[in-house]
């Protein structure tokens, strides 16, 4: 029988970057209990009593039990809303959703030690709050500008001289004739007469000079440096427009960088970053934004670094940090 | 002492509690029916353009390994794990999708 402590891994059943993670659990033996919280509540069942101050109980589903006192470590993936039962009425779902959210996801968010914990996924996703602890940690980011007012964004581009106007989320439109994404654009001051700027808010960011880009994936301290070249000229622009363009290589990461990196990580309270960095041809690193939850299989893949593997020792480990 | 609102505001707040626990749709589905381009829309989306790889898997081909926890596709006539299925240009369907959250589809190359 095992000695190891359970990992529970929140994400849904097709989710190979999770699986990354899984199999290495699996070969090391550590038990773990791979969890879509879409099972809730028809399919899992979760019982917990306060004991002193933490949350004694488990979770069960037909194959598997879970003691949630003997975690080692949570990693949030990608987990799917609840299901609730289909005779329920819409408003009799959307009840019971709210108390599930605060129910079961609040005691999932009372365990410890998290990677990341979702509170701080969620915080980390702005852009604007990411961007001011950047700085506040001493890292390099581009004059940036948000607004939905047409009149500062000319003038904040006409001032910049070269500027892009990016999503401040990575998700897309479903139009009639397909899937549309916003990508970083290169904008000129006549561009931002158009009054639709007004329509909802815009992130403009000045154009960095750009040798190449790194991703950068950091768990607990350990930092994969990933080099990405991008041959065509929208993936030198941004590389997540056209994958097919692109070429990977380890680099190191610069110790001035580790430090500021890991203040900006320590601010945003995360464990796990997937940080974005335009690479400039003076050498400076400058960053673009932290992905709190990003991915980082595919990086693993094209270069051989070992990310799924420092993750399982997170999990494992069981850092002091929720 | 304010009146009481007939009707319940409809949406959600500027923080929502979801932003908590943000939780994602069920793999595969999507948020919307698709609609037409609004010639109102923002600024932001006149400039949104089709993803150049937006590989999607077939849910007729997947599985899963209730042992070993993980997602498997079919290959041929074999089922096998999901994470070393090459699709012959990236390799895997694991590029980054992060930055969409929970909510965005893990087949999508988003962040």
């Amino acid at each position: 029988m095992s000695a190891a402590r359970p990992v529970l891994i929140l994400t849904h059943r097709f989710d190979p970057t999770a699986d990354k993670v899984v199999e290495e659990l699996n070969n090391r033996g550590v038990p773990v209990f791979r969890l879509d919280t879409s099972e809730f509540p028809e399919r899992l069942s979760v019982g917990a009593e306060l004991a002193n101050d933490h949350w004694s109980g488990q979770l069960r589903t037909t194959q598997r039990c879970l003691d949630l006192s003997a975690v080692s470590g949570i990693y949030y993936r990608r987990p799917a809303n609840f299901a609730f039962h289909p005779d329920l009425s819409e408003n009799e779902r959307r009840w019971s959703a709210g108390e599930a959210r605060l129910g079961f996801g609040g005691l999932l968010a009372a365990l410890e030690p998290w990677l990341n914990h979702p509170h701080r996924i969620g915080y980390a996703e702005y852009k604007p709050a990411q961007l001011s602890a950047a700085v506040a940690s001493g890292l390099l980011v581009p004059r940036t500008l948000v607004t939905n007012d047409p009149d500062r964004a000319r003038a904040f581009v006409a001032d910049v001289g070269l500027a892009v106007c990016k999503a401040f989320s990575g998700s897309g439109v479903y139009y009639d004739e397909g899937f549309r994404q916003v990508f970083c654009s290169l904008v000129g001051p006549e561009q931002c007469d158009d009054p639709r700027i007004s329509r909802t808010m815009h992130l403009f960011q000045a154009w960095v000079p750009k040798d190449y880009d790194v991703r950068l994936t950091v768990v607990d301290g350990q930092f994969f440096a990933a080099r990405i070249d991008g041959t065509s000229e929208a993936a030198h622009r941004d590389w997540r427009s056209d994958y097919s363009a692109l070429s990977y290589q380890a680099v190191p990461t610069p110790t001035f960088v580790r430090s500021r990196v890991t203040a900006l990580l320590d601010r945003l309270g995360l464990r796990f970053g997937a940080l974005d960095f335009v690479v400039a041809p003076d050498g400076e690193w400058w960053f673009l934004e932290c992905n709190p939850n990003g991915q980082w299989a595919w990086i693993e893949d094209e270069t051989g670094m070992p990310i799924a593997s420092a993750i399982a020792d997170a999990l494992e480990g069981g850092s002091k940090r929720g | 002492m304010y009146p009481e609102l007939s009707e319940r505001p409809k949406g959600v707040g500027v923080f929502p509690s979801s932003d908590h626990f943000p939780l994602g749709r069920p793999y595969g589905r999507v948020d919307a029916a698709p609609g037409p381009a609004s010639p109102f829309r923002p600024f932001g989306l006149t400039l949104a353009v089709p993803p150049r790889t937006n590989v999607r898997f077939n849910p007729d081909s997947l599985g899963y390994d209730e042992v070993r926890q993980i997602g498997l596709i079919r290959d041929g006539t074999a089922m096998v794990p999901l994470s070393r299925h090459t699709d012959g240009a990236t390799n895997t369907q694991t590029n980054a999708d992060g930055q969409g959250g929970p909510d965005s589809d893990t087949d999508h190359r988003e962040d």
